[in-house]
């Protein structure tokens, strides 16, 4: 009897499904292999694909001052509006609602910016993790479909449908939750 | 609480004016009671001005047509304490300003005088006593009171903000009111040195800087702009030089028209040009009456006034 190496077991029965079981096989080991290859080796890329779309939306350098002066004046005139002395001489005037709007204006347009790129980065996010979740389902369809054609049930079968399931399932929770904190939003 | 607002870090404002509307956000703490103390504001005081309503719309540019003599003032026995004192700020004060007059209020500091004006500009309430208010010998409500008065006071506001809000402070419906505007500013003597309206104010937000003489004079821009029945200068004078000091209270003068006014000073000799003068102590009014008849009286003013003048006399050897 022949002594194995646990590494040269694992690639005799590789090899001993890849003879029975080609499309099985493909879809188990080849498929995923590629799939992680490539995330390997494209995450850069892809990350950067990502970053330019959403910094599309963000702002560039002059919106970043405005916004920046817009900041501290806001800031400014929250103090200046808690002062006795501005407050006394603005009820005075009756001037302190005027101030009191601008101050609000600024806070207003600030936070519509802030939650328009937000919203903007959800959007992305969702797409991506829809043609995603798209990816799998088309996979599994493949996958049944072969099953249904063979007649029969394999463990290979099996596995691959579990393998399948997993992430759906992960992806269609991370669906939810990011819809739901898209309306909340 | 209803839903996220926007106004997630409001000041206090929002929330007393609409405690159901505006929710604060976790970890942006709301304006305490500790945090308004912090800008030297009594919370009541707040709530106070807060609950003074505001209608810039109200502010009539036709006041001095319809009524040319000014408001009247009447104070019986009024006594007021600060929330958080224990002894009365203003005890027992008894005095009539009539329709058109020139006032003066002099007395150390801390000895009411402010606080006075304060209660006169409708923005105190009497702990005791009264105060009332006469236009055309009708009476007017308190919360009334300021849309028919102008006031510079000593600590006047200085917004880091465009000249043109600094002045239309006066009257916000003059906002857009270029040439009233810049009127405004030339009486106060103050076009010297303003020569865009649309100018920022502070170098911290890239805007021009301004001298204490020269803010002194935009905040008696911002009074020349609004029509009103009272004007009333609470000692806007103590940071400028005699020079200054002299023009302003000129300005002050020429401010208040045939219109009733009340100034608040330290420099008795300003005092000589007004109708009635009352001498404060220890927020009591110890002497009133016309410069002559308070010099006659040899008193506390005469006192003070005296050494004033040797002061002067001294200062203008030195010189």
């Amino acid at each position: 009897m022949r002594n194995y190496s646990n590494l040269a077991n694992i690639f005799l029965l590789l090899f001993n499904i890849l003879k029975r079981s080609p499309v099985v096989c493909i879809l188990t080991i080849i498929v995923p292999l590629i799939s992680g290859i490539l995330t390997f080796f494209t995450f850069s890329a892809q990350s950067n694909l990502i970053n330019t779309i959403v910094d599309s939306a963000r702002l560039n350098m002059n919106e970043m001052i405005r916004l920046a002066f817009e900041g501290r004046m806001a800031e400014y005139l929250s103090n200046s509006l808690k002062d006795a002395p501005i407050l006394r001489e603005l009820k005075v005037y009756s001037a302190f609602d005027f101030f009191k709007g601008i101050w609000s204006d600024f806070v207003l347009k600030h936070y519509k910016r802030r939650y328009g790129v937000r919203k903007y980065e959800i959007k992305v996010g969702m797409i991506l993790a829809i043609i995603q979740t798209t990816a799998i389902y088309v996979i599994l369809l493949y996958l049944l479909d072969k099953m249904n054609e063979s007649d029969q049930v394999t463990v290979g079968g099996i596995s691959v449908l579990f393998l399948a399931l997993l992430p759906i399932g992960g992806q269609i929770m991370a669906l939810s939750l990011v819809q739901f904190v898209y309306r909340r939003i | 609480m209803g839903g996220k607002s926007i106004y997630g870090f409001s000041p206090i404002f929002f929330i007393i004016e609409h405690p159901a509307k505006h929710d604060l956000v976790a970890g942006e703490s709301p304006v305490t009671r500790a945090g308004l103390e912090q800008n030297h504001m009594r919370y009541e005081d707040y709530q106070t001005y807060l609950s003074a309503e505001e209608d810039p719309e109200e502010t009539s540019t036709n006041l001095l047509k319809t009524h040319p003599v000014g408001l009247g003032i009447t104070i019986e026995g009024l006594t007021f304490r600060y929330p958080t004192n224990e002894t009365d700020t203003l005890k027992n004060i008894n005095l009539t300003i009539k329709p058109g007059s020139k006032v003066a209020f002099v007395g150390e500091n801390g000895s009411g005088k402010s606080t006075l004006i304060k209660m006169i500009l409708g923005l105190y309430k009497p702990t005791t006593g009264s105060i009332k208010w006469y236009l055309d010998n009708q009476e007017i409500e308190a919360n009334q009171v300021a849309k028919y008065c102008r006031v510079v006071f000593q600590d006047y506001t200085r917004l880091l903000r465009p000249v043109r809000e600094n002045v239309a402070i006066g009257d916000m419906t003059k906002l857009d009111d270029d040439l009233a505007l810049m009127n405004a500013l030339e009486s106060a003597n103050a076009n010297d040195f303003i020569k865009d309206l649309d100018s920022h104010i502070g170098p911290q937000f890239g805007g021009i800087d301004l001298s204490g003489g020269q803010w002194q004079r935009l905040a008696t821009g911002r009074a020349y702009l609004r029509e009103s029945l009272l004007t009333v200068f609470d000692e806007p004078t103590a940071a400028l030089d005699p020079n200054s000091e002299k023009k302003a209270f000129e300005m002050f003068i020429n401010l208040g028209g045939q219109q009733t006014s009340i100034i608040i000073t330290h420099r008795l000799y300003m005092a000589k040009f007004v109708d009635e003068i009352y001498m404060f102590r220890n927020g009591e009014i110890v002497e009133h009456g016309t410069h002559e008849e308070l010099i006659r009286a040899k008193g506390e003013y005469e006192k003070m006034f005296t050494q004033q003048a040797s002061l002067y006399a001294i200062q203008s050897e030195v010189v």
